[in-house]
C-alpha cells in the first residue's frame, strides 16, 4: 500500500515538470560515464597486452587472450579464486544466519532497547584496517588475549594465523564479528516495517511460532533478505584490507584472495599489470554472473515461499 | 613583443648570475621529496630550514607508509607523472629503477666534500647499479645475533659461533610456553623471510644463480639450508612464527619469551628502551653464527635518488643532488646519531667518532662494525628482477615453515618461476 503510494507520488512529481527533466540528470550521468568507462576499457586494453610496468624496456606486446589462458594453468591464480569463494561463502552464510537470528531475538524481546542496536553496530563503524590490526594483536599466539582467554577452558595455544585452515577461519571470524551487525540492521529494519495485520490474523487462526515465521515473516522479509545478501556479497568481494593485514594471503598462499593476488601480480610483487587486469576482469564477469543468478534464484524462491 | 622577451631573458640572466655569484646556484628551485617516515627521515625534515638558508632551495616533503611508498613511486614514474624529484628507495629496488631509467646516477654530482669513500663499502655497493652510485644512504643495517645475556650467563654459555651451536642452544632454551629458543622472520617477502633465510642459503654453501643465470637455490645445499631454517623455527620458535614479520620478532623478543633472534642491527634502539622492552639491559650482541661456508650477515639500506622522470631540468636535477648530498652528509649523519640517538649508521666516520663510541659502545658496536665489514652487497642479488623472484621464493619458504609443502617441491617451483622471469627479461637464454 505504502509502496504503491510513493510510486504514484513519484509519477506525479515527474509529470508535473517539463520534459527537460532529463537534462537535470545529464551532468551526473556524464560524470559517471567518464569516471567508470575509461578505466574499464583501459583494463580491457591492458588484459590483451603483455605490459610490465616495472620493465618498460620490454615494450607493450599485443598477445590476445593469452593472459586468460595463463590464468587457468596458474595454480596460484586458481587457488586464489577458490580461496575467495570459500571466504565469501563462509562470511556471507554465517553473517546471514547470525544476523537473522539476532534480528528475530531483538525484534521479539528487546523491541524498545534501541541502545542495544547502537551497541551491536559499533564494530561496523570502525575502519577495517584498524580492526585488522587490533585482531592481529589479539590473535597473536603468545602475547594475544584470545589464547589467554582460552587457556582456562583447556584450549592449547592456537596458531590462529599461521596454519592454513585456522587462518581462513580467523579471517571469516573477524569479518563475521564486524559485518553481522550489517545483516542484523537490514533484517531488523525489515522486520519492524512489516505490517501487523497478517501476524494478528495468523495468530487468531492458531498458527504456532514456527509457522508464523515460515509462512508470514519469511515471505514478507524475502526482498530485504535478498538486498542484504547482495550488498554483503558485493562488499565481501572487496575484503582486501582485513585479509591483507591479518595474513597477507598467507601462510604461503592459503588465504590469498583474488584481489590480493591481482595486487601482488600487478603492483606489489611483480609489475605484470596486464596479467592483473585479466584476473580482475574475470572477477568482474564472475561477479556479474553470480549476482544475476542469485537474483533469478531469489525470484524463484519468492514464488516458492508463497 | 620580441623585444620584451629579450629584455625578460636579459633580466633573468642577470638575476641568476647574481645568485650564482653568491654561491646559491639553485636559489628558488622547488623540489619534491617522496619518503617514508622514519626517525632518520624525520630528523632530516626537522633540519630543512637550515638547508633552505644555505641553498635557497624549496623542499617539499611527501610522506607515505612503508608499504605504499614503493608503489606510489612506481606509479609516479611508470606513468610519467613525475611528481617527485627525489625518491627514497630500498636498496634492493635500485637495479629495478635504474634499469628502467627512472633514476639518474648520482655520481656526476658528487664532490670531494661529500666524501663518498666514507660511506661503508657494502652500502656503496648496495646503492650502485652497473658500477655507478645512484643514491645517497639515509639508513643502513646489517643482521646480527641478539641474545639474552642473563640466560646465557645463567647457563654458563657464550654466544653460538656455529649453526650447530645455534641450534643446540635454541633447543636448550626452549621451554614452552614461557621461553622459546629462537624467533626469526617467517612471513613471506623478499624483504621478510628471504632477508634472513638468505643467510642460511649462503652459510650452507648455496647460491642464488649460476654463472649463466640459472636459478640454483633449489640445489642440495639450498634444500639443506631451507630445511634447517624451517626446523629451527618449527621446533624452537614461538607459535605462529611462520607468519612473523620483523615487528613480530621484535615484540616476541622484547616480551622476554625468546632467547635468541637474528635480525637488524637497528633493533638496538627499541629493544634497549626500558619503556618498550622487558629485557632492556639484558641483551648481548654478536656476529651471526657461521655455517659450513662461513658467516653471512644480511644487509639493507635506504637511499635518496634523483628521479629521472620528476627532475626534468638540469636545475631540478642539480637541486635534487644538492638535497641528497646535504641530507646524507657527514654532518647530518653524526647529528642523527648524537642528537637523536639514531644508530642506522651509513658512514664509517660515525662509527669512529669518539662521542658516538662513548654513547653506543659495548658489544653492540663491535658486532655491528664487524658485521658491516664482512657483509656482502650481493647478499640478496642486485638485479632488476629481484623483487618478483624474491617474493615468490618467500612464498616457498613460508610454505615450508608452515608445513604446507615439502622443501624440494617448494624450492623447485620458485626456481621454475625465477627462470621464467629471467627468460622474459632475456638474462637467461631459452
Amino acid at each position: 500500500m505504502t509502496v504503491r503510494q510513493t510510486y504514484m507520488d513519484g509519477k506525479r512529481f515527474f509529470s508535473g515538470l517539463s520534459e527537460n527533466v532529463w537534462l537535470m540528470f545529464l551532468p551526473a550521468l556524464i560524470i559517471l560515464v567518464l569516471v567508470t568507462l575509461p578505466p574499464f576499457f583501459y583494463t580491457i586494453y591492458l588484459s590483451v597486452h603483455d605490459i610490465d610496468i616495472t620493465k618498460p624496456y620490454l615494450g607493450r606486446n599485443f598477445i590476445g587472450l593469452k593472459n586468460f589462458a595463463t590464468i587457468f594453468s596458474d595454480h596460484r591464480a586458481i587457488g586464489s579464486f577458490t580461496n575467495t569463494a570459500i571466504l565469501i561463502g563462509g562470511m556471507v552464510v554465517v553473517e546471514f544466519v547470525l544476523g537473522l537470528l539476532l534480528a528475530l531475538v531483538i525484534d521479539s524481546f528487546f523491541k524498545k532497547a534501541t541502545w542495544l542496536v547502537t551497541l551491536i553496530i559499533i564494530p561496523m563503524t570502525f575502519p577495517r584496517v584498524v580492526i585488522g590490526l587490533v585482531w592481529r594483536i589479539m590473535l597473536n599466539p603468545i602475547v594475544g588475549v584470545v589464547n589467554y582467554l582460552l587457556q582456562p577452558v583447556g584450549g592449547g595455544p592456537v596458531d590462529w594465523l599461521a596454519r592454513p585452515t585456522w587462518a581462513m577461519f580467523s579471517i571469516i571470524m573477524v569479518d563475521v564479528w564486524q559485518w553481522t551487525p550489517f545483516m542484523l540492521l537490514m533484517i531488523l529494519a525489515g522486520l519492524q516495517s512489516l505490517p501487523k495485520e497478517p501476524f494478528d490474523a495468523s495468530r487468531v487462526d492458531g498458527a504456532g511460532d514456527f509457522h508464523v515465521f515460515r509462512f508470514i515473516t519469511l515471505p514478507l522479509l524475502q526482498p530485504i533478505i535478498v538486498v542484504a545478501i547482495v550488498f554483503r556479497l558485493i562488499d565481501a568481494l572487496r575484503t582486501f584490507d582485513i585479509v591483507y593485514i591479518l595474513t597477507r594471503g598467507g601462510p604461503g598462499t592459503s588465504t590469498e584472495t583474488v584481489d590480493i593476488f591481482a595486487y601482488y601480480m600487478g603492483i606489489s610483487e611483480a609489475g605484470r599489470i596486464s596479467y592483473a587486469a585479466s584476473v580482475s576482469l574475470i572477477v568482474l564477469y564472475v561477479t556479474i554472473i553470480l549476482i544475476t543468478l542469485f537474483l533469478r534464484f531469489s525470484r524463484q524462491w519468492r514464488e516458492e515461499l508463497y | 613583443m620580441r623585444r620584451i622577451m629579450g629584455l625578460v631573458v636579459l633580466v633573468v640572466f642577470a638575476v641568476t648570475s647574481l645568485v650564482y655569484a653568491q654561491g646559491m646556484p639553485y636559489k628558488g628551485v622547488r623540489i619534491t621529496v617522496a619518503l617514508r617516515s622514519l626517525p632518520e627521515t624525520d630528523f632530516i625534515v626537522s633540519k630543512l630550514a637550515e638547508f633552505k638558508m644555505m641553498t635557497g632551495i624549496n623542499v617539499q616533503i611527501v610522506t607515505y607508509p612503508e608499504q605504499q611508498l614503493r608503489e606510489r613511486e612506481v606509479i609516479d614514474v611508470s606513468t610519467g607523472a613525475g611528481a617527485y624529484d627525489v625518491l627514497a628507495i630500498d636498496s634492493v629496488f635500485i637495479p629495478e629503477f635504474a634499469k628502467a631509467g627512472w633514476i639518474t646516477p648520482l655520481e656526476p654530482y658528487l664532490d670531494p666534500e661529500y666524501n663518498v669513500e666514507d660511506i661503508s663499502a657494502f652500502v656503496r655497493g648496495l646503492l650502485s647499479y652497473e658500477g655507478k652510485i645512484y643514491a645517497g644512504p639515509v639508513y643502513s643495517e646489517a643482521t646480527q645475533l641478539m641474545y639474552r645475556k642473563d640466560l646465557f650467563e645463567e647457563a654458563g654459555l657464550a654466544p653460538p659461533q656455529t649453526m650447530e651451536e645455534y641450534e643446540e642452544y635454541a633447543k636448550k632454551f626452549t621451554r614452552p610456553p614461557d621461553l622459546f629458543g629462537v624467533a626469526m622472520r617467517g612471513l613471506r617477502g623478499n624483504g621478510m623471510n628471504i632477508y634472513i633465510w638468505s643467510e642460511w642459503l649462503w652459510s650452507y654453501g648455496g647460491k642464488y644463480f649460476d654463472e649463466n643465470w640459472n636459478p640454483v637455490f633449489n640445489s642440495p645445499e639450498g634444500v639443506l639450508a631451507t630445511e634447517n631454517y624451517a626446523k629451527l623455527l618449527q621446533n624452537y620458535g614461538p607459535p605462529g612464527v611462520a607468519t612473523y614479520g620483523w615487528d613480530d620478532v621484535q615484540n616476541a623478543f622484547t616480551s622476554g619469551k625468546v632467547a635468541m633472534i637474528i635480525d637488524a642491527t637497528n633493533f638496538y634502539t627499541r629493544i634497549e628502551d626500558p619503556t618498550k622492552s622487558a629485557i632492556a639491559g639484558k641483551i648481548g650482541y654478536a656476529v651471526v653464527p657461521a655455517g659450513p661456508a662461513g658467516r653471512f650477515p644480511g644487509n639493507y639500506s635506504l637511499g635518496f635518488a634523483i628521479s629521472a622522470v620528476g627532475a626534468k631540468t638540469e636545475a631540478e636535477r642539480g637541486a635534487a643532488a644538492e638535497f641528497i648530498k646535504w641530507a646524507t652528509s657527514q654532518d647530518i649523519e653524526l647529528g642523527k646519531a648524537l642528537q637523536a640517538n639514531i644508530i642506522s649508521v651509513t658512514r664509517d666516520s660515525v662509527f669512529n667518532d669518539p662521542a658516538f663510541q662513548a654513547k653506543f659502545g659495548g658489544d653492540w658496536l663491535t658486532s655491528t662494525v664487524e658485521s658491516f665489514k664482512i657483509t656482502d652487497p650481493g647478499y640478496r642479488p642486485l638485479i632488476e628482477e629481484w623483487r618478483e623472484i624474491g617474493d615468490r621464493l618467500g612464498i616457498a619458504v613460508e610454505n615450508v615453515i608452515a608445513g604446507i609443502q615439502p622443501v624440494q617441491e617448494a624450492l623447485n617451483e620458485a626456481a621454475l618461476y625465477a627462470a621464467e622471469v629471467l627468460m622474459r627479461t632475456g638474462k637467461l637464454k631459452k
